[in-house]
This record gives C-alpha cells, structure tokens and sequence, in this order.
C-alpha cells in the first residue's frame, strides 16, 4: 500500500502518474479539502529563468513536460507562452546581463529592450528585460485535470495524518482517530511538511511564509507578460478572464492566519497603476494569501535520505514554484517509487544536502 | 440589464468609457453584454487546439473595458478604534444602535428597501415604522458613519466613505447586514424582465399595471405582489411554501392568484413575454422573484463566523440562538433569516437583553412561529429538510457572469463534482464580478451543500 500524504497539486500528480502505471493500492490523506493550500493559492505562471543552473535544468524538462500532460487532461489547463519582462533598476542590470549569459547557453535567453516596445506600460525609468518563452496555466483546471483521473481508482481520505507509523521500516500513518496501513509513505503535504516529519525526529528544513495574490477587475486584454518591477517589488500579469493578478515581494515568515493585509494590497494596487497605462481607477476584486514552503536555499526537495526508514519519500518544500514543477516531479516521484527507477535530479534535490554543505541556492523567488 | 439595484450585484454597476455607472439610478438602461466561452466548450479535449487558439492568441473573447479612469485624489487610509460597531443600516441596525449608546453604525445606506415597499405588516403600522427609523437615523447621526463594508483584513474592519479608507478595530461586531433575494433557476432566466423584489419596487411598481407574474414560496413574494396595482399572479415551486395566514388574507383580499408549480420557464426572444408552467401560460411583461430571503453570508463567513444550510427554506443562516449569538458574533434582523421589520427591531433587543413592554424571548419565539415561520424552527431544532424552492427548471443559468448554465453544472456533476467550491473550481461559476453574492447561494441550494465559496475580502471592489 501506498500513502500519499497531501493532496495538492504534488500529491494528486504522484497519483495521477502512479495510475498511469496501473499501480492499485494508493491512499491520499487529506486534512482540509483537494487543491486547499499553495496549489491553489498561486498565480499559474511557469518560467525556465532560475539563478541556480539546477532549476534551469530542472525547469527544461519540467515545463515542455507540463504542456505536454495538459493536452491529454480532461480539463484544459490553458498552458500559453506570455513571457516574463522584469523592469530592473540600474544597480541590476549587470547581474541579469550575466544571468541572461547563463540562460542563452540553455536557450532560454531574452533580450534587454527598450520599454517603449511595450505599449501597456507608461513611461518608465527601469531597463526592460524580456524572456518570451516564459508563460501561464490555469492551476485549477491542472489539478482538478489530473485529480479527475485518479478520484474514482485512488481512496481519498480526509484526515489530518499525525506521525508516520515507522521503525527500520514504515508501517502506516497515523491518522486522528484511525489509521492507514502502507508500505510506501511519500510526504507532499507543502508548508505542513516539516512539522509532521519532525515528530518522527526528522528534520527537513522547511519553513512557511506567508505571501498575499490580488486580482483587479477587469480590463481588455493588453499586459501579456508576467511584470516584475525590480524596483518597487511588485509584480503581477493579466488573466486571460481579463483581471490583472500579481503580488508584491512582503511576506510574513510562520503559519500566519491566511488573510490579507491592506497595506500590502495598496503597495499592489498603487504599484500597478504606476506602471500600466489607462487604469488609475482599477478596483482590486479579491485578495488571498498562501504559504510559500521555504527551504534555507530556496529549491526543492525530493526523494529520499539514507536514513530514514525504508518506504519513506518526500517531495515538498518548492519555495514559491511548485504548481509550474508538479506535473514532472509526481512523474519523477512515481518512477522512483512504483519503479525504482532514480534519476540525477534525486541526488541534486536531496533531503540529505543540508547536511552535506551543498547547497542549491537560487534568489530568484517570485 | 441588473436584476436588483445592490451595490455589487451583477450589472449595478458597470464601466462606461472608462466612468463607472450605475445602472439603477435614472431610467432603466441596458449594460453591455460579455461573451464567454461555456466551461464545455472550453473544456472540450476535440475543440481545446482551436478554443486555446482563439482564446490566446486572439484575445478576442472578452470584451471588457479599456480603460479605468481615475479620481482627482486619492483616498487616504484612516485608522479608527471603536468599543461597538454595527454593520449595516436597515431596520435592524437602526434599532440597535439606538439601544446602546456604546456602538457606532457604518452602512453605506440608511433605512434602505422598506422605504420602497408599501405592503400591509402584521405586527405594526409601516407609516410608524418608517418615522421611527427616521428619527433614530437623525438622533444618532453623529454615531453613524455612511461608508461599504469591503471586509475584513488583518489590520481590522475596513470600509469605503468614498473619501476615506477606514480601518477599525472593534472589540464587538454586529451584524446588521440583511438579506437579499436570490434569483431562481429557470429556463429563460437570462432574458430581461426578470428582476428580484427591490429592483421591482424601486423601479418598476408604478410602471407596470398588467401582466406582472410574482415568482417565491415566501411571504416576500406575496409583499411584492401587494405593491402591484392591477390583478397579477403568483407561482412557487409545488412543496416549498412558507406563506404565513396574514398574508394568504391580504393575497385573498386583493384576488391575488397563488399556484404551485412542478415546472416554469420564461419565454420571450429579446424580452419576457411570458411564463409556461404545466397548468398554463400565463402572459407576462415582468417577472419578479422573491423566492426567499437569503441572510448576506459573505461578511459573517468572511468575518469568520459560521453558517450552515437551513434546509426547510433553503437559507444559509448564520449559526447562533435565539438571542442572536455565537460568540463574539452577533446577528440581528435580516441577517439572521429575519424579514418582518417588526421582528427585526425585537431581535436588536432581544440580543442586547432588553426586557420591556411585553418585549422578552418567549414572545419573541411565539412571534417568530406565527409570522417568520419557517426560521423557529431554526431554533426548536424539529426542521425536516424539503426540496429547494428556487428550481423551476432544469436548465437555465446559475451564474450569468461566468456564463455557467445548469448544463455545466450536470457535466461537473458527472466527473463528481458535487461540492459548491468544487463545481466553482471547475466552471469557474462564481469567479466573475459579484464574486459569487448570487450564484453561490443558488448552486449551494442546487447542490445542498452545507458550504458555499469562501468569500474573500474585499467584498466590493477595493478602489483608492
């Protein structure tokens, strides 16, 4: 028996993926409800512009990967290429100038362009950077995609999971007031991840922060890019449902109470109205928050460490970029689990790398 | 064109040039129509290279507006503490704040709807009603504050004066928030001349003499009827009644013909014409609904409260007793599945503890029995859940911003999705401008789902 512990978007493509193999006995547990945490609380954009080579290399096989899933789900998860442009102040331009250096020897370079080239955007001071081949999905149409094909094969069980039952070996997982007998338990449970490892004297070292999302009203469709102001730390890009979505770089460390804050709402909204042409008086429509699952050097983790018990396997702690990663590593994560089968990407994202001083550091989290 | 005239319901507001306007001030006027693409289509694995050509590449789908224009100055954000604040300016609100001097009223209109409504009531004159909250509203203005309520963020309760942000902190809050009517699902529902109770009576009372069909299992309906000059008739889902004596009397008196219905729907090309039930066809120039009275939900389950689905009449009620509590969340009025005004003020005073002239709890539950029925039952616990009186037909729209029909709803129903914020995830119904204020309650009715969407703050949009 397998259990999956979490069913956001990593835990339901680990099923959708394992179902695929036509592997039988698969139990999610589920504390609050399917989608409940980041994978639903995010803004649906992918991107292959990472600091870390790592992440690059993770995202070319994780992206095309990802668009090519979406053609078969049966929902349309609306995978489309809008591009990322980062306005950066003067004091960056040298440092993106090497990254960009870094991204065209993988392909996905951009171009420094004039902002005029822009129409959406008003007179600004910054240095426009434009990598096209960057995009956006509909995160719930991906989930629910994937979960539609595994709901009717896989038990769903809604419980929070309160220890993994385990010795040299894991044996199941406690539930309150019950229990599931497993073999294989895989933890996907997010920003909830560290603290029930930690009560199996497991230390992975993730931390939640709370980050808040705004959508506007809408607008005729024109801000196409995913906009990232260096400068003032907004960023934010239209929906194809026409309402501008965005966030901005304030973050609250800890398992805050998911509201929202409106200071921070007002530094989106004024931030956005003195970069985009035409909309002075937009309203904000809804406001959320969710967990970034922050890991000290800011990748993932997955896989597996040699000591821990045998059967137990991770795949959490993305950092603000999980949602765009799910579909490959529930794929990476059903190989290894149902087949054995490892791949390099186990050895660079391990668990074990805290310890061993090597470190995947990336700084660019949006 | 907007069903009923409340600030944040589809189409009250829209984007004209760039201005917002109001759709219900001045003549009735038509807004813009938006194309959307229905979730099977766009769904749909055979068309999905040709629907994501059309919606990415060309954009062509949405007509939204260009431009937002922008006010002079921008408001600034006051921060404010109180000991009481009430949320919410009708009948109930009123009453409270007049009670207890300790509390302060935000609400973005005084008095409200009863101004427009002329029924007879059965527990105290309207004429002395209405001169009572006006004195209360003038004696305590210095307490009351006209500002929307968009919700609450981590910094406290915030709301718009259209001048100002303001941000209070408040040890109490009551809410004073009312009720609206939810439209029903029924065939032709989309077409115009479907409009809710308030818009009736603000707007079109006094112009329509004839062929005006009144559509609700409640005494609400009966009341819009009452406003009607000229014979009309009045249709419910067969099975869902709540009309109480006094009511079925005034129908009585005036010739008002009541008919339960397995099945109706509207018909008409551009406009109603008419509505076909199984017994007849019944011309009609104008349908009005008043199915029930629905308690606003979004600020109690936004604020943290609790509700839960009252299956008798199909309400999502706030959870509390007699006396209006639940913690430190108090409900009066209307917002607690209220809708006699006289009832309204008695439970402003039941839930302050006020004991006086005949006023004390054992009255307040005789009088709930005999003129709010079925809400005692709320409270006796004896509540036999019945069939949802809003569907009169099985098609139609439940939510007309995201263009999501009863269709949609069955096919989210086939993959298994029976939950409101599953079949919100998937047909994307309750995402679009009203943010769900309407159709969530009617799909939760559909679906009898003890949850709706979470309501997330601001309830209206936020503009600075």
């Amino acid at each position: 028996m397998i259990a999956i512990i979490g069913a956001g978007s990593h835990g339901i493509s680990l099923a959708y993926h394992l179902a695929l193999k036509d592997v039988k006995d698969v139990v999610l547990i589920e504390s609050k409800r399917v989608n409940y945490g980041s994978s639903s609380r995010n803004l649906s954009r992918f991107r292959y512009n990472f600091y870390n080579r790592n992440n690059v290399e993770f995202a070319l096989e994780a992206i095309p990967y990802a668009e090519r899933l979406a053609r078969k789900l049966p929902l349309n998860p609306l995978f489309y290429r809008t591009g990322y442009l980062w306005l950066l102040p003067e004091s960056l331009l040298e440092t993106y100038e090497r990254l960009d250096e870094m991204w065209r020897s993988y392909g996905v370079g951009g171009e420094f362009l004039s902002c005029d080239s822009f129409s959406f955007l008003k007179d600004v001071k910054s240095h426009c950077y434009f990598v096209p081949r960057n995009g956006a999905f509909h995160h719930d149409y991906l989930v629910y995609g994937m979960w539609t094909e595994v709901k009717g094969k896989y038990r769903l069980v809604k419980a929070r999971a309160t220890r993994i039952i385990a010795d040299s070996k894991v044996r199941g997982v406690e539930l309150e007031g019950s229990k599931v007998e497993a073999d294989t338990v895989i933890v996907t449970a997010g920003a909830w991840t560290s603290p029930l490892l930690r009560i199996n004297g497991i230390d992975v070292p993730i931390t939640p922060e709370r980050k808040e999302a705004y959508i506007t009203e809408s607008l005729s469709f024109k801000v196409r890019p995913l906009v990232i102001d260096l400068g003032s730390g907004v960023y934010f890009s239209q929906t194809l449902k026409g309402e501008i979505i965005g966030g901005t770089e304030e973050s609250m460390g800890g398992f805050i109470e998911l509201g929202t804050s409106l200071p921070h709402l007002l530094k989106f909204l004024t931030g956005v109205r003195r970069l985009v042409r035409g909309i002075e008086g937009i309203g904000i429509l809804r406001s959320w928050s969710g967990y970034y699952e922050m890991t000290p050097d800011h990748s993932h983790v997955m896989g597996r460490s040699d000591e821990w018990p045998e059967g137990l396997f991770l795949d959490a702690g993305y950092s603000g970029h999980g949602i765009m990663f799910s579909p490959y590593a529930g794929k990476l994560m059903a190989d290894l689990v149902a087949d054995q089968r490892s791949h390099r990407f186990f050895e660079v994202f391990s668990p074990s790398r805290f310890k061993g001083g090597k470190p995947i550091t990336e700084t660019l989290v949006i | 064109m907007p069903k009923d005239c409340e600030y944040g319901l589809p189409y009250v507001q829209i984007n004209r040039e760039g201005r917002r306007v109001n759709l219900c001030e001045g003549p009735p006027q038509s807004g813009v129509r938006v194309f959307k693409p229905s979730p099977q289509i766009l769904h749909s694995r055979t068309l999905r290279p040709l629907i994501n050509f059309i919606a990415i590449k060309l954009n062509y789908i949405l007509s939204h507006p260009k431009i937002y224009l922008g006010k002079q100055r921008e408001k600034l954000v006051k921060y404010l503490e109180f000991k009481k604040v009430i949320i919410g300016g009708g009948t109930s609100g009123l009453s409270y704040l007049d009670s207890d001097k300790e509390t302060v009223l935000l609400s973005r209109d005084v008095i409200g709807d009863l101004q427009y409504d002329s029924s007879p009531l059965p527990l105290y004159s309207r004429d002395a009603l209405l001169e009572s909250l006006k004195g209360i509203a003038k004696r305590n203005s210095d307490r009351i504050m006209r500002a929307e309520y968009l919700g609450k963020f981590d910094e406290g309760l915030v709301f718009d004066s259209g001048e100002e942000i303001l941000v209070i902190k408040a040890r109490e809050v009551v809410f004073a928030t009312g009720a609206r009517y939810v439209p029903p699902l029924i065939k032709g529902g989309d077409l115009p001349g479907l409009v809710s109770k308030n818009m009736f009576l603000r707007n079109y009372a006094s112009r329509y003499r004839d062929n005006v069909v009144f559509l609700g299992s409640s005494d609400e309906a009966i009341k819009a009827a009452l406003n009607h000059v000229g014979k009309s008739v009045l249709i419910y889902r067969e099975g869902t009644e709540n009309f109480t004596k006094f009511y079925l009397e005034k129908a009585s008196e005036v010739g008002l013909e009541i008919i339960g219905v397995r099945e109706a729907k509207l018909i008409g090309r551009n406009r109603v014409k008419g509505i076909e039930t199984e017994e007849a066809d019944i011309k009609a120039e104008l349908v009005v609904y008043a199915i029930s009275k629905q308690p606003r939900i979004e600020p109690i389950a936004n604020f943290g409260c609790p509700y839960r689905l009252f299956e008798v009449n199909h309400t999502y009620v706030p959870i509390h007793d007699l006396n209006g509590r639940n913690g430190e969340c108090v409900f009066v009025g209307g917002a607690r599945g209220i809708y006699d005004p006289y009832l309204s003020i008695f439970s402003s005073k039941i839930s302050l503890g006020i004991q006086e002239n005949g006023i004390d709890v054992d009255r307040f539950e005789e009088l709930l029995r005999n003129h709010n029925p079925p809400l005692h039952l709320l409270y006796t616990g004896s509540d036999t859940p019945r069939k949802s009186p809003y569907i009169f037909s099985e098609e139609g729209y439940v939510c007309e911003c995201e263009n999501v029909s009863m269709s949609d709803v069955r096919w989210a129903l086939r993959m298994g999705y029976n939950r409101v914020e599953e079949v919100k995830r998937i047909t994307g119904a309750c995402t679009g401008a009203c943010q769900g204020k309407q159709c969530s309650y009617l799909l939760g009715s559909i679906l009898r789902d003890q949850e709706l969407i979470t309501f997330r703050s601001p309830l209206t949009p936020l503009v600075i």
